[in-house]
Protein backbone atom coordinates (compact mmCIF):
# COMPACT_ATOMS: atom_id res chain seq x y z
CA UNK A 1 0.00 0.00 0.00
CA UNK A 2 1.46 3.39 -1.20
CA UNK A 3 0.34 5.04 2.08
CA UNK A 4 2.47 2.73 4.04
CA UNK A 5 5.41 3.25 1.98
CA UNK A 6 4.47 7.48 2.97
CA UNK A 7 4.22 6.73 6.79
CA UNK A 8 7.10 5.07 6.32
CA UNK A 9 9.13 8.01 5.37
CA UNK A 10 7.59 10.56 7.49
CA UNK A 11 10.41 12.25 9.60
CA UNK A 12 9.37 11.73 13.06
CA UNK A 13 9.94 15.16 15.27
CA UNK A 14 12.45 15.05 18.18
CA UNK A 15 11.27 15.58 21.73
CA UNK A 16 13.11 17.16 25.00
CA UNK A 17 11.37 17.71 27.79
CA UNK A 18 13.89 17.88 29.81
CA UNK A 19 12.85 20.82 32.49
CA UNK A 20 8.92 19.34 32.31
CA UNK A 21 10.43 15.79 33.03
CA UNK A 22 12.64 17.27 36.36
CA UNK A 23 8.93 19.46 37.05
CA UNK A 24 6.98 16.65 37.24
CA UNK A 25 8.73 14.19 38.96
CA UNK A 26 9.64 16.69 41.84
CA UNK A 27 5.69 17.13 41.72
CA UNK A 28 4.99 13.32 41.30
CA UNK A 29 7.22 12.47 44.25
CA UNK A 30 5.56 15.42 46.41
CA UNK A 31 2.12 14.48 45.92
CA UNK A 32 2.19 10.51 46.07
CA UNK A 33 5.15 9.62 48.40
CA UNK A 34 5.37 12.64 50.94
CA UNK A 35 1.94 12.76 50.90
CA UNK A 36 1.95 9.46 51.89
CA UNK A 37 5.16 9.66 54.00
CA UNK A 38 2.98 12.61 56.05
CA UNK A 39 -0.13 10.04 56.53
CA UNK A 40 1.83 7.37 57.54
CA UNK A 41 4.09 9.30 60.22
CA UNK A 42 0.71 11.24 61.54
CA UNK A 43 -0.63 7.70 61.82
CA UNK A 44 2.52 6.86 63.88
CA UNK A 45 2.39 9.53 66.24
CA UNK A 46 -1.35 9.43 67.09
CA UNK A 47 -1.48 6.22 67.70
CA UNK A 48 1.69 6.12 69.93
CA UNK A 49 0.40 8.93 71.86
CA UNK A 50 -3.24 6.61 72.58
CA UNK A 51 -1.21 3.96 73.87
CA UNK A 52 0.38 5.99 76.25
CA UNK A 53 -2.79 7.64 76.99
CA UNK A 54 -4.82 3.96 77.40
CA UNK A 55 -1.99 2.63 79.55
CA UNK A 56 -2.27 5.91 82.09
CA UNK A 57 -5.90 5.62 81.80
CA UNK A 58 -5.57 1.68 82.88
CA UNK A 59 -2.41 2.32 85.31
CA UNK A 60 -5.00 5.47 86.88
CA UNK A 61 -8.08 2.84 87.18
CA UNK A 62 -6.18 0.00 88.89
CA UNK A 63 -3.99 3.09 91.50
CA UNK A 64 -5.54 5.73 91.60
CA UNK A 65 -3.40 7.60 94.52
CA UNK A 66 -0.73 7.75 91.82
CA UNK A 67 -2.90 10.09 90.39
CA UNK A 68 -2.56 12.49 93.69
CA UNK A 69 1.20 11.30 93.84
CA UNK A 70 2.04 13.03 90.82
CA UNK A 71 -0.69 15.91 91.15
CA UNK A 72 1.91 16.24 94.19
CA UNK A 73 5.00 16.03 92.97
CA UNK A 74 4.58 17.46 89.58
CA UNK A 75 2.43 20.42 89.95
CA UNK A 76 1.86 21.10 94.25
CA UNK A 77 5.10 22.44 95.00
CA UNK A 78 5.56 23.21 98.96
CA UNK A 79 8.63 25.25 100.55
CA UNK A 80 10.37 23.99 103.45
CA UNK A 81 10.99 26.96 105.78
CA UNK A 82 14.55 25.82 107.77
CA UNK A 83 14.35 27.60 111.27
CA UNK A 84 17.90 27.30 111.79
CA UNK A 85 19.17 29.54 109.56
CA UNK A 86 17.07 32.01 110.52
CA UNK A 87 19.27 34.88 112.67
CA UNK A 88 16.75 36.35 115.06
CA UNK A 89 18.53 38.99 116.00
CA UNK A 90 18.91 40.69 113.12
CA UNK A 91 15.24 39.84 112.12
CA UNK A 92 14.49 41.78 115.80
CA UNK A 93 16.30 44.82 114.16
CA UNK A 94 15.71 44.43 110.58
CA UNK A 95 11.78 42.99 111.22
CA UNK A 96 8.86 45.40 112.21
CA UNK A 97 8.05 44.00 115.26
CA UNK A 98 5.57 44.89 118.43
CA UNK A 99 7.01 44.01 121.91
CA UNK A 100 4.46 44.00 124.52
CA UNK A 101 6.06 43.86 127.86
CA UNK A 102 2.82 43.11 130.20
CA UNK A 103 3.32 40.44 133.31
CA UNK A 104 0.62 37.75 133.46
CA UNK A 105 -0.73 39.15 136.81
CA UNK A 106 -1.05 42.76 135.70
CA UNK A 107 -3.04 41.19 132.53
CA UNK A 108 -5.39 39.47 134.77
CA UNK A 109 -5.78 42.69 136.88
CA UNK A 110 -6.56 44.72 133.55
CA UNK A 111 -9.24 41.88 132.45
CA UNK A 112 -7.24 40.79 129.68
CA UNK A 113 -6.96 37.03 130.63
CA UNK A 114 -10.07 35.46 128.74
CA UNK A 115 -10.39 31.78 127.13
CA UNK A 116 -11.55 31.64 123.99
CA UNK A 117 -14.47 29.44 124.42
CA UNK A 118 -15.91 31.96 127.38
CA UNK A 119 -16.38 34.09 124.75
CA UNK A 120 -15.72 37.97 123.68
CA UNK A 121 -17.56 41.33 124.86
CA UNK A 122 -20.30 41.16 122.73
CA UNK A 123 -21.62 38.29 124.34
CA UNK A 124 -21.62 35.51 121.90
CA UNK A 125 -20.02 32.12 122.35
CA UNK A 126 -16.82 31.17 120.36
CA UNK A 127 -17.18 27.44 120.42
CA UNK A 128 -14.38 25.67 119.72
CA UNK A 129 -15.73 22.84 116.69
CA UNK A 130 -16.63 26.21 114.38
CA UNK A 131 -13.08 26.77 113.72
CA UNK A 132 -13.10 24.33 110.79
CA UNK A 133 -15.79 26.23 109.54
CA UNK A 134 -14.41 29.47 109.16
CA UNK A 135 -12.68 30.42 105.89
CA UNK A 136 -9.04 30.89 106.10
CA UNK A 137 -8.14 34.52 105.38
CA UNK A 138 -4.59 34.26 105.50
CA UNK A 139 -2.00 32.08 107.57
CA UNK A 140 1.11 32.82 109.76
CA UNK A 141 3.63 31.39 111.08
CA UNK A 142 4.50 31.61 114.97
CA UNK A 143 7.53 30.69 116.35
CA UNK A 144 8.71 31.10 119.75
CA UNK A 145 12.33 31.99 120.21
CA UNK A 146 13.92 33.31 123.40
CA UNK A 147 16.70 35.80 123.79
CA UNK A 148 20.08 36.27 125.53
CA UNK A 149 18.31 38.28 128.15
CA UNK A 150 16.35 34.80 128.26
CA UNK A 151 13.11 36.72 127.67
CA UNK A 152 10.38 35.11 125.48
CA UNK A 153 9.85 36.46 122.32
CA UNK A 154 7.19 35.43 119.74
CA UNK A 155 7.46 36.19 116.27
CA UNK A 156 4.22 36.16 113.79
CA UNK A 157 5.39 35.63 110.16
CA UNK A 158 3.09 36.27 107.24
CA UNK A 159 2.75 33.14 104.91
CA UNK A 160 2.11 33.61 101.11
CA UNK A 161 0.20 30.79 99.47
CA UNK A 162 1.49 29.84 96.66
CA UNK A 163 -0.91 29.02 94.11
CA UNK B 1 15.83 -7.34 40.71
CA UNK B 2 13.61 -7.43 37.67
CA UNK B 3 10.55 -4.96 36.91
CA UNK B 4 8.25 -6.71 38.50
CA UNK B 5 9.69 -6.87 41.77
CA UNK B 6 10.52 -2.67 41.17
CA UNK B 7 6.80 -1.87 40.61
CA UNK B 8 6.00 -3.64 43.83
CA UNK B 9 8.76 -1.68 45.35
CA UNK B 10 7.49 1.26 44.13
CA UNK B 11 4.19 1.39 45.73
CA UNK B 12 6.26 2.71 49.14
CA UNK B 13 10.25 3.31 47.41
CA UNK B 14 10.31 6.60 45.87
CA UNK B 15 14.05 5.64 44.35
CA UNK B 16 11.89 2.37 42.93
CA UNK B 17 9.90 5.13 41.42
CA UNK B 18 12.74 7.32 39.95
CA UNK B 19 13.85 4.20 37.97
CA UNK B 20 10.61 3.40 36.65
CA UNK B 21 9.48 7.68 35.55
CA UNK B 22 13.16 7.55 34.33
CA UNK B 23 12.74 4.63 31.97
CA UNK B 24 9.17 5.02 30.75
CA UNK B 25 8.71 8.95 30.98
CA UNK B 26 10.25 9.94 27.56
CA UNK B 27 8.14 6.91 25.43
CA UNK B 28 5.18 7.77 27.18
CA UNK B 29 6.22 11.40 26.15
CA UNK B 30 6.81 11.05 22.99
CA UNK B 31 3.59 9.14 22.01
CA UNK B 32 1.61 12.06 23.73
CA UNK B 33 3.09 14.36 21.93
CA UNK B 34 2.47 12.80 18.60
CA UNK B 35 -0.74 12.22 19.34
CA UNK B 36 -1.59 15.95 20.49
CA UNK B 37 1.22 17.88 18.96
CA UNK B 38 1.10 20.32 21.59
CA UNK B 39 3.12 20.94 24.37
CA UNK B 40 1.38 22.10 27.01
CA UNK B 41 -1.66 19.58 26.12
CA UNK B 42 0.97 16.94 26.10
CA UNK B 43 2.55 18.23 29.57
CA UNK B 44 -0.95 18.23 30.89
CA UNK B 45 -1.71 14.58 29.67
CA UNK B 46 1.40 13.20 30.51
CA UNK B 47 1.26 14.92 34.42
CA UNK B 48 -2.08 13.36 34.27
CA UNK B 49 -0.68 10.23 33.24
CA UNK B 50 2.29 9.60 35.61
CA UNK B 51 -0.49 11.01 38.48
CA UNK B 52 -2.90 8.21 37.78
CA UNK B 53 -0.16 5.41 37.08
CA UNK B 54 1.56 6.19 40.28
CA UNK B 55 -1.29 6.40 42.93
CA UNK B 56 -2.56 3.58 41.34
CA UNK B 57 0.22 1.58 40.93
CA UNK B 58 -1.42 -0.99 43.83
CA UNK B 59 -4.26 -1.97 40.84
CA UNK B 60 -1.14 -2.83 38.41
CA UNK B 61 -1.42 -6.86 38.21
CA UNK B 62 1.40 -8.29 36.41
CA UNK B 63 -0.06 -10.52 34.33
CA UNK B 64 2.54 -11.34 31.07
CA UNK B 65 1.82 -7.44 29.80
CA UNK B 66 4.56 -5.15 30.16
CA UNK B 67 4.54 -2.32 32.45
CA UNK B 68 4.96 0.42 29.34
CA UNK B 69 1.90 -1.48 27.72
CA UNK B 70 -0.24 -0.66 31.10
CA UNK B 71 1.21 3.27 30.96
CA UNK B 72 0.55 3.07 26.93
CA UNK B 73 -3.08 2.20 27.63
CA UNK B 74 -3.81 5.29 30.30
CA UNK B 75 -2.01 7.39 28.40
CA UNK B 76 -4.43 6.44 25.26
CA UNK B 77 -7.45 7.01 27.94
CA UNK B 78 -6.19 10.08 29.13
CA UNK B 79 -6.23 11.64 25.81
CA UNK B 80 -9.25 10.56 24.40
CA UNK B 81 -10.42 12.17 27.79
CA UNK B 82 -8.76 15.16 27.05
CA UNK B 83 -10.72 15.54 23.33
CA UNK B 84 -14.05 14.30 24.74
CA UNK B 85 -13.38 17.16 27.23
CA UNK B 86 -12.86 20.21 25.04
CA UNK B 87 -15.73 18.51 22.70
CA UNK B 88 -17.90 19.46 25.18
CA UNK B 89 -16.19 22.87 26.01
CA UNK B 90 -16.84 23.61 22.47
CA UNK B 91 -20.03 22.23 22.41
CA UNK B 92 -21.12 24.55 25.58
CA UNK B 93 -19.90 27.60 24.39
CA UNK B 94 -20.82 26.97 21.05
CA UNK B 95 -17.39 27.85 19.11
CA UNK B 96 -17.07 26.74 15.60
CA UNK B 97 -13.28 26.08 15.02
CA UNK B 98 -13.20 25.65 11.37
CA UNK B 99 -9.33 24.69 10.06
CA UNK B 100 -8.93 24.78 6.82
CA UNK B 101 -7.54 22.28 4.38
CA UNK B 102 -4.29 23.33 3.10
CA UNK B 103 -4.16 22.54 -0.42
CA UNK B 104 -1.46 20.76 -1.23
CA UNK B 105 -0.32 22.75 -3.79
CA UNK B 106 0.97 24.90 -1.46
CA UNK B 107 3.12 22.14 0.61
CA UNK B 108 6.77 21.19 -0.98
CA UNK B 109 7.98 17.30 -1.08
CA UNK B 110 9.70 18.54 2.26
CA UNK B 111 6.81 19.79 3.98
CA UNK B 112 4.76 16.76 3.01
CA UNK B 113 7.27 14.21 4.47
CA UNK B 114 6.93 16.11 7.50
CA UNK B 115 4.98 14.47 10.64
CA UNK B 116 3.23 18.12 11.11
CA UNK B 117 1.79 17.64 7.89
CA UNK B 118 0.69 14.39 8.26
CA UNK B 119 -1.30 15.30 11.63
CA UNK B 120 -3.38 17.24 10.37
CA UNK B 121 -4.88 14.58 8.42
CA UNK B 122 -4.59 11.91 11.28
CA UNK B 123 -6.37 13.69 13.40
CA UNK B 124 -9.67 13.51 11.52
CA UNK B 125 -9.73 9.84 12.36
CA UNK B 126 -11.26 7.93 14.85
CA UNK B 127 -9.08 7.66 18.29
CA UNK B 128 -8.09 4.33 17.97
CA UNK B 129 -7.20 4.59 14.23
CA UNK B 130 -4.96 7.66 15.32
CA UNK B 131 -3.46 5.26 18.11
CA UNK B 132 -3.05 2.32 15.88
CA UNK B 133 -1.08 4.13 13.57
CA UNK B 134 1.26 5.83 15.82
CA UNK B 135 2.35 3.09 17.36
CA UNK B 136 2.97 1.34 14.17
CA UNK B 137 4.95 3.71 11.76
CA UNK B 138 6.14 6.32 14.13
CA UNK B 139 6.90 4.57 17.27
CA UNK B 140 7.67 1.20 15.43
CA UNK B 141 6.11 -1.21 17.03
CA UNK B 142 5.44 -4.31 16.22
CA UNK B 143 2.50 -6.13 16.26
CA UNK B 144 2.42 -8.21 19.52
CA UNK B 145 3.44 -5.24 21.31
CA UNK B 146 0.69 -2.97 19.91
CA UNK B 147 -1.73 -6.23 20.85
CA UNK B 148 -0.43 -6.19 24.28
CA UNK B 149 -1.16 -2.36 24.91
CA UNK B 150 -4.29 -2.60 23.51
CA UNK B 151 -5.02 -5.86 24.90
CA UNK B 152 -5.89 -7.52 21.98
CA UNK B 153 -4.96 -10.20 19.62
CA UNK B 154 -2.69 -9.59 16.82
CA UNK B 155 -5.17 -10.17 14.25
CA UNK B 156 -7.88 -7.23 15.70
CA UNK B 157 -4.94 -4.66 15.46
CA UNK B 158 -3.57 -6.07 11.86
CA UNK B 159 -7.84 -5.05 11.35
CA UNK B 160 -7.68 -1.88 12.68
CA UNK B 161 -4.54 -0.66 10.87
CA UNK B 162 -5.61 -1.63 7.55
CA UNK B 163 -8.50 -0.05 7.88
CA UNK B 164 -6.91 2.92 9.40
CA UNK B 165 -4.77 3.14 6.37
CA UNK B 166 -7.82 3.12 4.13
CA UNK B 167 -9.37 6.27 5.88
CA UNK B 168 -6.12 7.66 5.61
CA UNK B 169 -5.30 7.13 2.33
CA UNK B 170 -8.87 8.28 1.22
CA UNK B 171 -8.13 11.50 3.11
CA UNK B 172 -4.77 12.55 2.25
CA UNK B 173 -4.06 13.98 -1.07
CA UNK B 174 -3.78 11.92 -3.70
CA UNK B 175 -0.69 13.88 -5.03
CA UNK B 176 1.23 13.22 -1.77
CA UNK B 177 0.97 9.47 -1.70
CA UNK B 178 1.98 9.15 -5.52
CA UNK B 179 4.86 11.39 -5.02
CA UNK B 180 5.84 9.71 -2.19
CA UNK B 181 5.71 6.83 -4.38
CA UNK B 182 7.90 7.88 -7.24
CA UNK B 183 10.33 9.00 -4.86
CA UNK B 184 10.46 5.90 -2.50
CA UNK B 185 10.38 4.07 -5.51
Amino acid sequence: MSVEKYLENIRVPEVHPCPFSVRLKHNLRRSIYEKRRRIELTLKVTSSLGIVVSIFTIVMIYNPSLANNLHNNLLYKTGVVKTEAIDFEQLLAEKRQTEIELPLDQGIALGMKQNVSQGFEDGQAFQVNELSELPEEKPYIIRKVRDKNNRTIYLISDVNKRN
Amino acid sequence: MNEQEIIAKAKTDVSAFDYLYDKYFLQIYKFVMLRVRDRDIANEVVSDVFYKAMSKLHTFKWRSVPFSSWLYRIAMNEISNYYRREERKRKLVGVLIHESDEPYGSVTYEEAQSYDFLHKYIKMLPQRDQDVIVFRYMEKKSFEEISQIFGKKEGYVRVILHRALKKLEQSLPKEVIENVGRKVS
